[in-house]
């Protein structure tokens, strides 16, 4: 298991954007499953004036995107930390049908089961699924992400 | 302006939205200008703000609650082209077909002459 002091080692990304909790279980090359507790008082919910629908709460769906594809890129990692003079980074570049069947709220735990589907260069390619306890919450049949600079020198 | 979002967001992810009615369907421009000073973009990452690809979607679903009131249901196809940093004007095309529960929305992100995002997706109506 991988607490979320060696995912700091593992991710550039910080807060308010680093959204894996913890690693619970990490098959090299093939899969990870991951945690992320989702708060009440997470930033996004900061905003919400009092009154509002109970929709309101509901979970961003770009930060479930970012969730799951930080929880693909440490699958992709394998516990290996960045090379420190390079300026490439791991960089989300595309997904398809990423399908969303139920909302997450305050005090739900998402748990992101990804599955690396393969490799080409310097591009990967997963699949996996997002729940809160046995309801399903999201699909994604391919995220793809690359190894690149942030804007190449012109 | 569009103001702060009355639901959950992890920031403002359009400043200005420009919608047409044409019939049943309609288009959206969405302009954002990358904020490296926002809090989200200080931790994405410390010392270089990039605009975070799953923004590109905020922006999207930003516009599309302000203009209809829809819901993000499924990203069927996104992709990344170019990253936005900041400073950068964002501009976000859309266009939103009007479809039996929903909208079928095709957008297209540019900065300046470079298009930085490619995106279908469908959106459903309000349920609450």
């Amino acid at each position: 298991m991988t607490g979320h002091h060696d995912i700091r080692i593992l991710l550039p990304q910080r807060y308010p954007l680093l959204l894996v909790d913890r690693v619970l279980d990490l098959v090299p090359g093939e899969s990870i499953v991951t945690i992320k507790a989702v708060t009440g008082t997470e930033p996004c919910y900061a905003g919400i004036p009092d009154g509002a629908p109970a929709s309101s709460y509901d979970y961003p769906k770009s930060l479930m995107i970012e969730s799951f594809g930080q929880s693909a890129a440490l699958l992709w990692l394998d516990g290996r930390a960045p090379v420190e003079d390079d300026d490439s980074t791991l960089m989300f570049i595309g997904a398809r049908d990423y399908h969303f069947t139920a909302a997450a709220r305050p005090g739900d735990v998402l748990r992101h089961e990804v599955r690396l589907e393969s490799v080409l260069a310097d591009t990967a390619f997963a699949t996996g699924r997002t729940w809160v306890g046995d309801r399903l919450i999201a699909t994604v049949t391919t995220l793809t992400a690359t190894r690149r600079p942030v804007r190449p020198a012109a | 302006m569009i103001g702060i979002p009355a639901f959950a967001a992890p920031l403002r992810a359009v400043d200005t939205l420009d919608v047409r009615q044409q019939g049943d369907d309609f288009e959206l421009v969405a302009r954002i200008t990358v904020d490296g000073k926002e809090p989200n973009l200080r931790g994405h990452f410390p010392g270089q703000a990039v605009y975070p690809g799953v923004f590109v979607i905020e922006t999207l679903e930003q516009a599309m609650r302000e203009a209809v009131n829809a819901r993000l249901r499924t990203v069927r196809s996104v992709r990344f082209l170019a990253p936005l940093l900041d400073g950068d004007l964002m501009v976000l095309t859309a266009t939103a077909k009007r479809v039996r529960d929903g909208w079928e929305v095709i957008g297209k992100a540019v900065l300046g002459e470079t298009t930085t995002a490619k995106v279908r997706a469908t959106f459903e109506e309000d349920a609450a």
